[in-house]
């Protein structure tokens, strides 16, 4: 038995979403192991495109590759969406860029500034990280399918777990003054998100890579990429190519990087 | 079978996008191998001759002088089954996270919809089922390597 979310009352959204109304089937639950997970079933079942599943706790939440999503309810914005796209999986590559400019674009609409974007999947501020993004696709017989996981943090956790390879944390309230209210935020980050998917089906990431590179943390600044915490390559960031791949101008030449295990950092 | 068939049967190689084909009727069998897209060179094998060794380039391209020496079969004997394409572009991973177990060894019997691996490309994780039950007969690839489009991840019998 699964009880509704305490911090999301999903008519109240549905009143905020505007002209997206109708685009999106909210379920808002109170805890549930891991809103990805949980879509995924769903999608397994044939959940249409805007399939979204909020909670206010996550009991196993997902990072990237295995690493933990840790979230308090009050202090975050945990939600996964389905959307389904047109053509194949391939057609995919790029998007999770694509789900961050529409991430920063919704926070840029309340007022915040300086919000960046971390080749391929985080959402900084000055340097420390304000969200991720881990996105699943399948493809079934009605074409391909992402599984759409956004976590954003509102306010700063009272303990930080520290690690040395990440980032440190900021949160919502250290940028804007007056954060908007959590259905407002949410209902805005849909629309825009709704925007960016549409946007993506017409042209692919390529349709949006001017909006990413506009808010590229290291865009023109020297780098290095790491993997497993050793220095693999340095030079200057160039952007991300067409295809979302990142660009790196190294002393043998333009570099181009898909794996996102390889972790991008500014000079020391 | 005749030479025509055969001819026929290397242009279709030849147009095609496979590097290897093979056909068995009766007792005959012809195995066509091109070992590289830019030197294309088409071994064929059969049973009781010696092996010939075909220009792949169109007929009226005879200057290259291919050799015609006969040449040992190359190509090791791949396991028969479904194979596994990889759906993009990407790297493959044979667990969920670093540490845990791989979700198939060689060996391992899987059933339609059971997870084989993980292609990530960008942080978009896309795990790979198999559609359709039986053995692993083959790992094509290796842990955390990059693999293209289309290239063949498993064999599954």
């Amino acid at each position: 038995m699964t009880h509704p979310s305490s911090l999301i009352d999903p008519a109240r959204l549905q009143s905020l979403l505007g002209a997206t109304r109708g685009r999106f089937d909210v379920d808002a639950l109170a805890e549930c192991e891991s809103t990805n997970t949980l879509l995924l079933q769903h999608a397994a079942e044939g959940a249409p495109s805007g399939r979204v599943v909020i909670t206010d706790r996550q009991t196993a939440g997902r990072g990237s590759r295995g690493r933990q999503w840790v979230a308090t309810p009050e202090a975050s914005l945990t939600f996964s969406v389905l959307w389904r796209f047109n053509g194949g999986l391939e057609k995919l590559s790029g998007l999770s860029l694509a789900v961050g400019v529409a991430v920063v674009q919704a926070l840029e609409t309340f007022g915040a500034a300086g919000v960046a974007l971390k080749w391929p999947n985080d959402i900084l501020h000055e340097g420390a990280k304000l969200g991720g993004i881990l996105i699943e696709l399948h493809a079934d017989e009605d074409g391909a399918l992402a599984v759409i996981g956004i976590g954003l943090n509102l306010k700063r956790p009272e303990a930080i777990p520290q690690h040395a390879a990440s980032l440190p944390p900021t949160a919502l309230e250290v940028i804007l003054e007056a954060p908007p209210e959590r259905h407002a935020l949410f209902a805005r980050l849909l629309a825009q998100l709704a925007a960016v998917f549409d946007d993506f089906d017409r042209a692919g990431f390529a349709g949006l890579r001017h909006e990413w590179q506009a808010r590229n943390a290291w865009q023109d600044s020297r780098v290095r990429l790491l993997r497993d915490g050793r220095v693999e390559m340095e030079g200057v960031c160039r952007g991300a190519d067409e295809d979302g791949a990142l660009l790196v101008e190294t002393a043998s030449g333009l570099e181009r990087c898909l794996s996102g295990d390889l972790s991008l950092r500014p000079p020391c | 079978m005749d030479l025509r068939k055969l001819k026929k049967l290397i242009d279709l190689v030849e147009e095609s996008g496979i590097t290897e084909l093979e056909v068995t009727e009766g007792e005959e069998k012809v195995r066509i191998a091109k070992h590289s897209a830019n030197a294309a060179q088409q071994t064929i094998m059969m049973p009781q001759a010696p092996a010939i060794t075909l220009p792949a380039a169109p007929a009226n391209v005879g200057a290259a002088a291919p050799s015609t020496t006969p040449e040992a079969s190359e190509a090791p004997k791949t396991p028969e089954g479904q194979v596994v394409k990889s759906p993009m572009v990407g790297t493959f991973y044979r667990s969920a996270s670093p540490g845990s177990d791989p979700f198939v060894e060689l060996g391992s019997t899987v059933k339609t919809g059971d997870t084989l691996c993980i292609i990530e490309a960008m942080k978009l994780l896309n795990e790979i089922e198999s559609d359709c039950a039986g053995t692993i007969k083959a790992i094509l690839v290796e842990n955390g390597q990059p693999v293209e489009y289309g290239e063949p991840l498993f064999i599954v019998g």
